[in-house]
């Protein structure tokens, strides 16, 4: 699990809480992109998904 | 996200049974994207009335089983606003997008959200862009998404305005 961050630190510049909230946005979104990457291999319920409907569609063509 | 009788023919997409809020396509290439919906009530933090209703859009590949280049495909742009369509349903739903910036390429990324947008939005959407400029150089190229009848929606213009313009998050 992790922890949901928070915004409070100041970023240094003008606009240092806008600033402060895309720099951890965009870590957060980096880190749920390489989660994402590794559950998928795992995630046998989704792949099983993804190849009937594979196979679905095949049929249908 | 509204398909004109133009369009490319979206890939059909399945929900992850344990995770309602991450959806997965195929492509005709073998590969497998997911289009997730991270919970992120931290955004409008001094808006209870929002939080519960803030989602940051992630999308992924996740399975390239040929190893070969990702080739064009507009059917994939035509699957994630079908997605995004159908995970708005809920009115109240907000979708926060940041564009990835690790390798430089944020502006044409946001170039080819903004065609997504612009080509699928229909009447139905309201989308907001703001740049915030980082001192160390970087831009963040962010996107507020929402229906027009978002019952929320004065809030949440207002909320993302304070947080992407650096205002103090207390409420006015």
């Amino acid at each position: 699990m992790t922890q949901e961050p928070k915004y409070d630190q100041p970023a240094e510049g003008s606009n240092e809480r806008a600033v402060a909230w895309a720099r951890q946005a965009m870590a957060n979104k980096r880190a749920e992109q390489k989660r994402m990457a590794e559950e998928y291999k795992t995630n046998y319920k989704l792949q099983a998904a993804l190849a009937k409907l594979r196979s679905k569609n095949a049929k249908t063509e | 996200m509204q398909k004109r009788n133009d369009s490319p023919i979206p890939y059909p997409f399945v929900i992850d049974e344990d995770d309602s809020t991450t959806f997965a396509f195929e492509t005709n290439h073998q590969l497998v994207y997911e289009v997730r919906f991270k919970h992120t009530g931290y955004i409008f933090v001094s808006y209870p009335e929002l939080e519960l209703h803030a989602f940051e859009l992630i999308i992924r590949l996740v399975s390239n089983s040929t190893g070969n280049r990702t080739p064009l495909d507009t059917q994939i742009a035509a699957t994630i606003a079908g997605i995004v369509r159908s995970f708005l349903a809920r009115t109240e739903r907000v979708i926060i997008y940041i564009c990835d910036s690790s390798d430089l390429r944020q502006v044409t990324r946001a170039r080819k959200f903004d065609t997504w947008y612009e080509y699928y939005r229909g009447i139905d959407f309201i989308k907001i862009n703001r740049n915030i400029i980082d001192p160390s150089g970087e831009v963040y190229l962010t996107a507020l998404i929402m229906r027009h009848d978002n019952p929320l929606k004065v809030r949440i213009f207002e909320a993302f305005d304070r947080l992407t313009s650096g205002q103090a998050e207390d409420k006015p």
